[in-house]
């Protein structure tokens, strides 16, 4: 018995949630002599098809959530480089008044930045995700304040960095504290057990 | 719940749901209508039409077994209601008045 490409059911289950009955015949059509090929384009269909769907299915309450989910996930791409970039600079600052007591927060441990990183990943994501729940409109203007402060980091940062003889280590470093961040945001998104609000996945299985 | 005029998809499926009979889910229908018509169909089309017909009142589902065959899931089979019947007729009724007296078609 010839063995069902997984990965399209996967990728099925995954972003046209709730289609059992469409899973049985595909496996059912594919047993009986279907191509993978012929697999494959169901699944890219099916797929296509369910944004249309759900919005058919929710009206409104699919755009919103469309809408809100689309916005919110923007901003947490520009809060996270924003976060990094302020955390970075806490971290390696070295000259104010404070800081001259402290000239490197973490002292030879300085190059483990991202494990702070991550962890404040962690707990923003889990703020974005009860946020977005009950304070929906709030978080979106704070995301929005964050994202206004997030331009003006990143752009010094930037202009900074083109300067700066070790442009590429602080880009790369730049890019592991973000990865670190976003890791841990989807962390404490999905410990508050937050469902992203995009349509494609707001589907309910209204059908099962 | 109205009738209305079907488009030439969803006539085919109700078509085909009719010539099948108790036995009509996705995989059937399809299969139906490509051995009729020639015309090849996707299978998450049939689903995304008879969702929609559906929830007009023109058709109906049940959920029926589940087989070793379809890796455990149930089929989901349809069936017309009488709204989706008079819908066939209605739409059979304005093609049959359009085709009339165009003997060049005929």
């Amino acid at each position: 018995m010839r063995r069902r490409p997984r990965l399209a059911s996967i990728v099925l289950d995954l972003l046209a949630p709730g289609n059992e009955a469409l899973l049985g015949d595909l496996e059912e059509e594919f047993s009986r002599g279907r191509s993978t090929v012929w697999y494959w384009r169901q699944v890219l269909t099916a797929v296509a098809l369910q944004g249309p769907l759900a919005v058919r299915a929710r009206g409104l309450v699919a755009a919103e959530n469309f809408v809100t989910g689309f916005i919110t996930l923007v901003m947490i791409g520009f809060y996270a480089v924003f976060v990094v970039n302020v955390t970075d600079w806490l971290l390696r600052f070295d000259g104010g008044r404070v800081w001259a007591l402290l000239p490197n927060a973490f002292g030879p441990f300085n190059g483990l930045a991202f494990v702070p990183t991550f962890f404040l990943g962690l707990a923003a994501g889990r703020w974005v995700a009860n946020g977005h729940r009950s304070h929906r409109v709030a978080s979106i203007i704070t995301f929005g304040g964050a994202t206004m402060l997030c331009a003006g980091a990143a752009l010094r940062a930037v202009s900074v960095a083109v300067d700066s003889p070790v442009f590429l280590p602080a880009i790369l470093s730049q890019v592991g504290m973000t990865a670190a961040f976003v890791i841990g945001l989807i962390g404490g998104v999905s410990a508050a057990g937050f469902r992203p609000p995009v349509v494609m996945l707001d589907l309910v299985r209204r059908r099962a | 719940m109205t009738r209305r005029l079907l488009t030439d998809f969803e006539i085919m499926i109700l078509l085909a749901i009719i010539r099948i009979g108790d036995e009509a889910y996705g995989a059937s229908i399809a299969r139906e209508i490509e051995t009729t018509t020639g015309r090849s169909v996707q299978l998450p089309s049939i689903y995304a039409a008879l969702d929609r017909l559906e929830g007009q009142g023109l058709a109906e589902s049940r959920l029926g077994e589940a087989t070793a065959q379809r890796g455990g899931r149930a089929k989901k089979y349809f069936s017309l209601t009488p709204i989706g019947l008079g819908s066939v007729r209605d739409t059979r009724k304005a093609l049959t008045a359009l085709w009339a007296r165009l003997p060049q078609v005929t």
